[in-house]
């Protein structure tokens, strides 16, 4: 317990740390926009795009749990509930300030509501988020009243809009069919597996950390490596298709993603770290390797971000427009300014003051189980 | 015995169309742009004239124009293609944008309404042709002496160039900070704001090889109208459906 303690103690400092380090990344972004990053008019997605991607897999613990318990009937996961709609809380607010600092002018997001258009799917994805961020709000509510009937109608709420709020995402970029690598149907399908392999990842190293039973750490690990296998053969079935196809475009981005600067990332980091260290350790059985191997899964999932969402961006819409007019924001290269990672070590702090307060915060929804407790 | 005849300047006719379609006496307006590749020098002067008419800061380019090579020597040949933007009729760049800050006007032009802009830049991605660009706040001032030693909201505009704003869709922009277009995503309009005034787009007056045209394509008697007719006439990807308003005489 002392252990416990200080080792709380320690991420607190942590978080704290990160939250003042990185304020003035998000200050920068709150006074000047996007002036301050490392962002071009051909590369215009980045560092934040890729954190609130992260971000919004991870809040898939709550779709996770909600398959597990409700589609499966498997109720001794029930006691994950509290954990499981926290996460969600929290990585959805890291999330939306991930994306909303990485907006040209963010104190125009009430035009969401004001003047939206539902012929693109940002409108979508944007009624989506606030939807699942509100029902998971009500269902910390109902599970701190101790109103399980309430929390479970929630849940049954929560399934279908979640389906939808991670479709859209990669509905996003499947509808941008003139771009290399985004475009496709099977984009969407991507989404909701890395949603659901990431936010069963952190669901379940979470449970792990916080002391829950080992045959639900163990159990959780069996769904988060089948959503891993999912996505791993999706993704190659991305990356084979496009190869085959033969597109000069589609070939030209993925030899960026395979190679080059963001090849380190993508075998290194998102095969490596993120997909193979994984499979060894969720397949050992017991909880401990089960909850190590989420944890790889969990801190390599932005590289699989960065590698779908960056490099596919490295080549022009018309061959020898990034000659035509030279200027650093007219490039096809992209490296994130240290307003950028300011602005990410904040909001990854903001996560983890996040799970380090929510004991002591919502101690209701942290019921702790017995084997580590 | 041959003689030259007389040729009107390209111009003065398209000139004579503007004013027709202006008066209303050129059907329904529907502004169209025509580029002979075969008539570009690639002398970038619409570019320059471009970025000058809209005040347009560094990084933020309407115009540009993209030069091929194509062979090895010694049989190589050069050619260029101006890229404004397309103003498709079926604009991929507007259905993208979540706040309806961009549409299609009633001349057939891709507008942005730079108030509503949240600069969230899916339409920068959904253009197939790259034709919008965002506005990162640049000015050519920065670095200047003026310029420096402020950490917050720093005086963007101090003098010279910078001074002078964007005068797009008939409004003066205002001094260049935080304010729009700055954040904003933006685009060819085809001088909008000069057309309604009676003028041709900048870049269609400073083309010293007079290779860009620009008319009403309603008009039966408009030179753009003869000129789309051409057996010469191709425009960019258009197997992606988006039917651009921008032809290329090849």
């Amino acid at each position: 317990m002392n252990q416990s303690t200080s080792l709380q103690k320690y991420l607190l400092g942590a978080a704290c740390a990160g939250l003042l380090a990185g304020a003035w990344g998000i200050i920068e972004a709150l006074l000047h926009g996007t002036a301050g990053t490392g962002l071009g008019s051909y590369v215009p997605w980045g560092l934040g795009v890729v954190l609130y991607l992260t971000f919004l897999g991870f809040s898939a613990a709550g779709l996770m749990l909600a398959l597990v318990t409700t589609v499966f009937g498997r109720h001794e996961y029930e006691e994950l509930a509290g954990l499981a709609a926290w996460t969600v809380v929290v990585t959805e607010a890291c999330a939306g300030l991930a994306i909303a600092t990485d907006l040209g002018h963010w104190e125009r997001m009430y035009r969401f509501i004001v003047s939206p258009s539902f012929t693109s799917p940002m409108a979508w994805m944007f009624v989506f988020f606030t939807a699942m961020f509100i029902i998971y709000a009500l269902k910390v509510l109902a599970l701190l009243k101790g109103d399980s009937a309430r929390a479970h109608r929630l849940t049954i709420v929560s399934i279908p809009v979640a389906f939808l709020f991670y479709g859209t995402n990669g509905y996003i970029f499947g509808t941008l069919v003139h771009h290399p690598v985004w475009g496709g149907p099977v984009v969407p399908v991507l989404f909701v597996a890395a949603a659901l392999m990431a936010g069963g990842a952190l669901l379940c190293f979470l449970a792990w950390a916080f002391g829950h039973r080992a045959a639900l750490v163990t159990g959780l690990g069996k769904a988060v490596l089948g959503m891993l296998v999912l996505f791993a053969v999706t993704e190659a079935l991305l990356v084979l298709t496009g190869y085959q196809a033969g597109d000069a475009d589609t070939v030209a981005a993925l030899d960026a993603v395979l190679g080059g600067g963001s090849g380190v990332i993508f075998w290194v980091l998102h095969v490596g770290v993120g997909i193979i260290v994984p499979l060894v350790l969720l397949t050992r059985g017991n909880a401990a390797s089960t909850a190590w191997g989420c944890l790889a899964l969990v801190l390599a999932f932005g590289a699989a971000r960065w590698s779908f969402v960056i490099a596919p961006q490295f080549i022009p819409p018309l061959h020898g427009l990034d000659q035509a007019f030279v200027h650093h924001r007219l490039a096809l290269s992209y490296s994130p300014s240290l307003g950028e990672w300011l602005a990410t070590l904040f909001v990854a702090s903001l996560g983890l003051l996040g799970f380090v307060l929510g004991p002591r915060v919502v101690p209701g929804l942290f019921r702790e189980g017995e084997d580590n407790a | 015995m041959s003689t030259i005849l007389p040729v009107e300047d390209p111009l003065v006719t398209m000139q004579r169309d503007l004013k027709r379609t202006l008066e209303g006496k050129g059907g329904p307006i529907a502004w169209v742009m025509v580029i002979d590749q075969a008539k570009c020098i690639g002398c970038h002067a619409c570019t320059v004239a471009c970025a000058s008419e809209n005040a347009l800061p560094p990084g933020v380019v309407y115009r540009p124009v993209i030069e091929e090579e194509k062979g090895t020597y010694p049989n190589v040949s050069r050619r260029f293609l101006p890229r404004p933007c397309m103003q498709c009729q079926k604009p991929p760049c507007v259905p993208v944008c979540p706040v309806s800050a961009t549409w299609k006007d009633d001349a057939g032009v891709v507008v942005i309404d730079y108030n509503k802009c949240i600069g969230c830049r899916f339409c920068l991605k959904a253009c197939p042709y790259g034709a919008r660009t965002s506005d990162f706040g640049e000015a050519y001032t920065d670095g200047t002496p003026d310029q420096e030693g402020r950490l917050l909201g720093r005086k963007a505009a101090a003098a010279g160039y910078a001074e002078r704003t964007a005068p797009e869709y008939d409004k003066e922009w205002g001094a260049r900070g935080r304010r729009s277009p700055v954040g904003n995503a933006r685009k060819c309009h085809f001088c909008l704001h000069r057309v309604q005034a009676g003028m041709l787009p900048s870049c269609v007056t400073s083309c010293v090889g007079r290779a860009t045209f620009f008319g009403n394509a309603n008009d039966p008697q408009a030179l753009v109208r003869k000129l789309t007719g051409s057996p010469r006439v191709m425009r960019l990807k258009e197997h992606l459906g988006t039917e651009p308003h921008v032809y290329y005489l090849t």
